[in-house]
C-alpha cells in the first residue's frame, strides 16, 4: 500500500508509507497487529476491545455525537520515516519543525530523553547514557512489547481498562506511544519528552502509554503535542497509563498545542501505591474539541495527587477538562487546581468526580476550579461531582466563572498599560499557579504562546 | 370537564411514555434517587381517609392526604379549589401553564391529582398564611397541585408545613412573585415514609424572595427539587436550606436558580447532616444566562456526615452563559465535625448523641436566625418538632 495524504494547506505533501483506514472491523485490527509483528496476546486483547468498542454506548455528556467519522479516517498511517537517534537524519521539513518547538535545543540543555512520534508511529527515539546506565527504559510501545512482554502484559489496558467507548477504541487500534520503566530506588532528575505530532488531515492518531515507576524512583515525564493547521480535520484518543509504586514520585506535564484542526481525546489515569505521589500538570491551548480528565486511584495509604490544568478555549472550540481521584486508602490526599479561559465564542467546561471511599480514613481533597469569561460570546460551565462514602474524609470544592476582574484592569490602565496589554497581564496572572508548576523552560515558552494567543486573539 | 380532569387526562398519556431519568447522575451513580421506591405507592383509586390530624402550627389552609379539608378566610387572600378554578378564565389558564411534566413521577403526579389549589395574595395579610400537608395512608401516592402568586407590590409571609407519617407525599408547588412585591418563605417537610416535592418560584422585576427550607427524611425517600427563575431585572433571590437524613433514608435536593434579569442576584445555600446509614445528596444548578447582565450567582453545599454508614455528596453545577452574565461561584463541602471541638465536647461530659443533639440543634437555630419576626413563632413551633424526629428522642 502506498498513499499519499496531504498534510498542509500551502500544498506540502508528506508521504505515508503504509496507511488502513475503511470501516472499523477485526481485519482491520489484524492488519495492524500483523504490521507490527505482535504476538497473539496482544492481537487477542485487540479483538476483545474490539467487542467492547462495539458494545459501549456513545458517552452522552460528550457533545460530539455525529462528528467522529471513524470511516473517513487513516486509523493507522506509519510515516515514510525511519526511526532514528540524531535530528541530523530526520528528513529536512520535519527537522524544522521539531527545530522550530525547539525540541532538539532542550534536549541538549534540559532532558533526559526525547522520544517523538509522527501520526502513528515513533520516529526518534534517545536516551542519554547516563540515564541509560541507571537501568531506566525509554522506547516506543511496539518495542517494549516485544522486548518485555511480561511487563506489558501486566499493566498495559489494566491501570486503565477498556471500560468505555475511546479506551476500548484506543486498545483496538493503539499505535505507537512510549514505554518507560524506572527501577526501584532511581532519581531521573531530568525530564523525558514524548513528542507528538499528527502531519496530516484525517488520520486518527491512537497512541498508547504506559509508565511504571517502580519503588522510591522518581520520574517526570513531558509530554508535547502539536499539529500544524490542517485542510481537514484529524482525531487524537490516547491513553497514558502510570502505576506509581510505594514510595515514588510521577510528574506528568502535557503541553497541548494543537491546531484547530484537531479533535482531542486525552485520557490518562495512575495508579498510587502507599506513600506515592503522581502529578499532572496539563495546558490545553488548541484543538476544536478537547476532553482530558486525568484520573488517578489513590490505593494505596498516604498517596497523594496534584492536578493543575489549564483550558484555553478560543473561537469556536470547545474544551473540557477535569478530574477523576479515586480514594481507596486512609490518609490519602488529592489537591486540584484547573482554570479555564473563553474568549471569542468558546466554552470552557470543568466536569470532575471525587470519590472517596468507605474505609478512606482521614483522606482528604481540596478542588478549585475557576473559569474566567473573556467577552460576551464565550461561555464557561463547571459540573464537578463529589461523593464521600467516609464519614472522616473531608472534601471541599470551590469555584468562580465571570469575568476579568474589572479592578484590576482599570489599575493597569493607569499605570499606562493598553486595554489589550492590561487583559493579557491579568490573564496570564490568572495562570501563575500553573505556569509556577512548569520547569522553566517550558513555563517561558508556554507564556509566550498564552500571550500570543491572547493577543492575537483580542486584537 | 374541569381543569384538574384536563390536566389528569393529559397526563395519564404521559404516564407510560415517560421514563423516571434519562440521563445518568454521574459517572458512578445512575440514579441519586431509587426512583423504584415511588413504584411501591399505589395510585390513590379511592378518595384517601380523613385521619385526625396533629401539627404544631394552626393552618389557614389544611390538605390531609393530599385533599383539601380545611380553608380559612383571610384578608387580602383569595383561595380556589378544583373545579372552582374553571370560573376564571385568567386562572384557569394559570394552573394549567404551571402543569409541567418532564418525566414518569410528575406524569403520575398530575394523572392522580387529588386537589388542585389556587391562592392568589393580592394586598398585605395581617398575619402569615399558613398551609399544611399531612400524610397518613399506607402505601398510597397522594398529589397535590399548588399554585401561589403574589401580586405586585405586595408582601406576603408564608409557611408551607407538610409532614408525612404514612404514604407518598406527592407535592407540585408552582410560584411567582410580582414586581417589586416581597415574598418571604418558611418551608418545612419532613418525611416518616417518602415524599416528592417540586417547588417552583419565579421573581419578576425588583422582586424579592427569602426562602428558608428545612427538609428531613427518616422514611425511604425524599426527592426535593426547587426550581428559581429570577427573571425580573433587580430581581433577587436569598435561599438557605438544612436538609436532615437519618436511618437508612435517601435524601436528594435538588436546587436550580436560574438568573435571567438584568442585576439578578440569586444565592442558594444548603447545610445538610447525614446521620447513621442515610444517604444525602445535595445538587445544585446555577446559571447565569445570556440576558442576566451584571448578575451575581452564589450556590453553596456543604455536608456533616455524622454516621458510622452514611453517605454525602454534594454536586455543586455552574453555567455562565455569557462573559456580560456577571459572576457566579459556588462551592461545596462535606467534612465531618473537627475532631478538636467533638473532644472538647465529648471532655465536658456530652455524649456522643447528645453531642449530635447540640450540632443539630445549633444548625437549625441558626437557620432560624435568618427568618424574619412574622415567621419567627411558627418557625420555633415546627423546630420542635423537627429536632425530636431529628435527635431520636420520643415520637412526638
Amino acid at each position: 500500500m502506498r498513499i499519499e495524504i496531504e498534510s498542509s494547506p500551502n500544498g506540502n505533501r508528506r508521504e505515508c508509507e503504509v496507511v488502513i483506514r475503511g470501516r472499523l472491523s477485526r481485519d482491520i485490527v489484524e492488519e495492524i497487529s500483523k504490521l507490527k509483528g505482535e504476538p497473539d496476546w496482544m492481537l487477542r486483547l485487540r479483538l476483545r476491545a474490539l467487542e467492547l468498542f462495539e458494545r459501549h454506548p456513545w458517552p452522552k455528556w460528550l457533545p460530539l455525537k455525529g462528528e467522529i467519522d471513524l470511516e473517513s479516517l487513516a486509523v493507522y498511517a506509519r510515516p515514510n520515516v525511519e526511526k532514528v537517534k540524531s535530528w541530523d537524519e530526520l528528513p529536512p521539513d520535519l527537522k524544522r519543525q521539531f527545530e522550530s518547538l525547539k525540541i532538539p535545543e532542550l534536549e541538549a540543555k534540559a532532558l533526559a530523553g526525547v522520544l517523538t512520534q509522527v501520526d502513528s508511529e515513533i520516529i526518534y527515539e534517545k536516551l542519554k547514557k547516563e540515564f541509560e546506565r541507571l537501568g531506566i527504559s525509554a522506547m516506543s510501545m511496539d518495542e517494549a512489547v516485544k522486548r518485555y512482554p511480561d511487563l506489558v502484559k501486566r499493566y498495559f489496558a489494566r491501570v486503565l481498562p477498556p471500560e468505555y467507548k475511546f479506551a476500548a477504541l484506543n486498545v483496538a487500534l493503539w499505535s505507537g506511544g512510549v514505554f518507560i520503566y524506572v527501577p526501584p530506588n532511581v532519581k531521573v532528575d531530568l525530564p523525558l519528552e514524548f513528542v507528538l505530532f499528527i502531519s496530516a488531515a484525517n488520520i486518527g492518531q491512537f497512541e498508547h502509554s504506559l509508565v511504571i515507576v517502580d519503588e522510591n524512583s522518581s520520574v517526570n515525564l513531558i509530554l508535547a503535542c502539536t499539529a500544524p493547521v490542517l485542510k481537514g480535520e484529524s482525531i487524537h484518543v490516547g491513553v497514558t497509563e502510570i502505576y506509581a509504586h510505594k514510595g515514588s514520585r510521577v510528574k506528568i506535564i502535557g503541553i497541548k498545542n494543537w491546531s484547530e484542526n484537531i479533535i482531542y481525546l486525552g485520557n490518562a489515569r495512575a495508579i498510587a501505591e502507599d506513600n506515592a505521589k503522581v502529578e499532572f500538570v496539563v495546558g490545553m491551548l488548541g484543538a476544536r474539541f478537547s476532553a482530558e480528565y486525568p484520573s488517578v486511584v489513590l490505593r494505596g495509604r498516604g498517596s497523594s495527587t496534584n492536578i493543575f490544568s489549564v483550558v484555553f478555549s478560543s473561537g469556536n472550540t470547545w474544551k473540557e477538562e477535569g478530574v477523576k481521584i479515586f480514594h481507596s486508602a486512609p490518609e490519602t490526599r488529592s489537591y486540584v487546581i484547573s482554570k479555564g479561559v473563553a474568549m471569542n465564542g468558546g466554552t470552557a467546561v470543568y466536569r470532575g468526580t471525587i470519590y472517596i471511599t468507605r474505609g478512606s480514613k482521614h483522606a482528604t481533597s481540596h478542588v478549585v476550579c475557576d473559569s474566567l469569561i473573556l467577552d460576551e460570546k464565550s461561555r464557561a460551565i463547571s459540573i464537578p461531582h463529589e461523593q464521600v462514602l467516609e464519614e472522616t474524609a473531608v472534601a471541599t470544592h470551590e469555584a468562580y466563572a465571570g469575568r476579568i476582574n474589572e479592578e484590576a484592569l482599570a489599575y493597569l490602565r493607569m499605570k499606562g498599560l493598553n486595554e489589550e496589554e492590561a487583559k493579557s497581564l491579568v490573564t496570564l496572572g490568572y495562570f501563575e499557579d500553573i505556569l509556577s508548576n512548569l520547569p522553566f523552560e517550558y513555563a517561558s515558552l508556554f507564556k509566550r504562546v498564552l500571550e500570543l494567543k491572547i493577543k492575537g486573539e483580542s486584537a | 370537564m374541569n381543569v384538574v380532569d384536563r390536566i389528569k387526562g393529559r397526563a395519564r398519556a404521559l404516564v407510560d411514555a415517560l421514563p423516571y431519568q434519562e440521563l445518568r447522575d454521574s459517572p458512578t451513580i445512575r440514579h441519586y434517587t431509587d426512583w423504584n421506591t415511588y413504584e411501591r405507592y399505589n395510585d390513590p383509586i379511592v378518595i384517601p381517609p380523613r385521619v385526625n390530624v396533629v401539627i404544631p402550627i394552626a393552618p389557614d389552609i389544611l390538605i390531609v392526604n393530599g385533599v383539601l379539608a380545611e380553608r380559612k378566610a383571610i384578608s387580602g387572600i383569595e383561595v380556589l379549589a378544583n373545579g372552582d378554578i374553571d370560573e376564571r378564565d385568567f386562572i384557569r389558564t394559570r394552573v394549567e401553564e404551571s402543569t409541567r411534566i418532564s418525566n414518569r413521577l410528575q406524569a403520575r403526579h398530575f394523572a392522580n391529582l387529588l386537589s388542585c389549589i389556587y391562592v392568589r395574595i393580592f394586598e398585605k395579610p395581617p398575619r402569615p398564611l399558613r398551609m399544611a400537608f399531612y400524610y397518613d395512608n399506607p402505601g398510597v401516592l397522594m398529589p397535590t397541585h399548588l399554585v401561589l402568586d403574589v401580586e405586585r407590590n405586595v408582601e406576603a409571609y408564608i409557611t408551607l408545613y407538610g409532614l408525612v407519617r404514612s404514604g407518598c407525599m406527592s407535592l407540585t408547588i408552582d410560584s411567582k412573585a410580582g414586581d417589586g412585591s416581597r415574598m418571604d418563605v418558611m418551608a418545612a417537610f419532613i418525611a416518616e415514609d417518602s415524599a416528592y416535592t417540586l417547588l417552583s418560584i419565579r421573581a419578576d422585576d425588583n422582586s424579592c424572595v427569602n426562602m428558608a427550607v428545612i427538609g428531613i427524611s427518616k422514611g425511604s425517600s425524599m426527592f426535593h427539587m426547587e426550581e428559581y427563575y429570577v427573571l425580573g431585572s433587580n430581581a433577587m433571590l436569598n435561599r438557605n436550606a438544612l436538609c436532615i437524613s437519618l436511618e437508612k433514608s435517601r435524601l436528594h435536593e435538588v436546587t436550580e436558580v436560574r438568573c435571567r434579569g438584568r442585576d439578578a442576584k440569586g444565592k442558594s445555600k444548603s447545610f445538610g447532616i447525614v446521620l447513621d446509614e442515610s444517604f444525602l445528596v445535595i445538587e445544585k444548578n446555577g446559571v447565569a444566562e445570556r440576558s442576566a447582565y451584571n448578575a451575581s450567582l452564589n450556590v453553596e453545599g456543604r455536608v456533616l456526615p455524622l454516621g458510622k454508614r452514611c453517605v454525602g455528596i454534594c454536586v455543586p453545577k455552574i453555567d455562565v452563559e455569557s462573559g456580560i452574565a456577571g459572576t457566579a461561584r459556588h462551592s461545596s463541602a462535606i467534612a465531618p465535625l473537627e475532631e478538636d471541638k467533638l473532644a472538647y465536647l465529648r471532655l465536658k461530659g456530652f455524649t456522643e448523641e447528645e453531642v449530635r443533639q447540640l450540632i443539630i440543634y445549633d444548625v437549625m437555630d441558626r437557620l432560624g436566625d435568618l427568618l424574619c419576626e412574622t415567621l419567627k413563632g411558627d418557625y420555633l413551633a415546627i423546630r420542635d418538632l423537627a429536632l425530636q424526629l431529628a435527635t431520636k428522642q420520643t415520637k412526638p
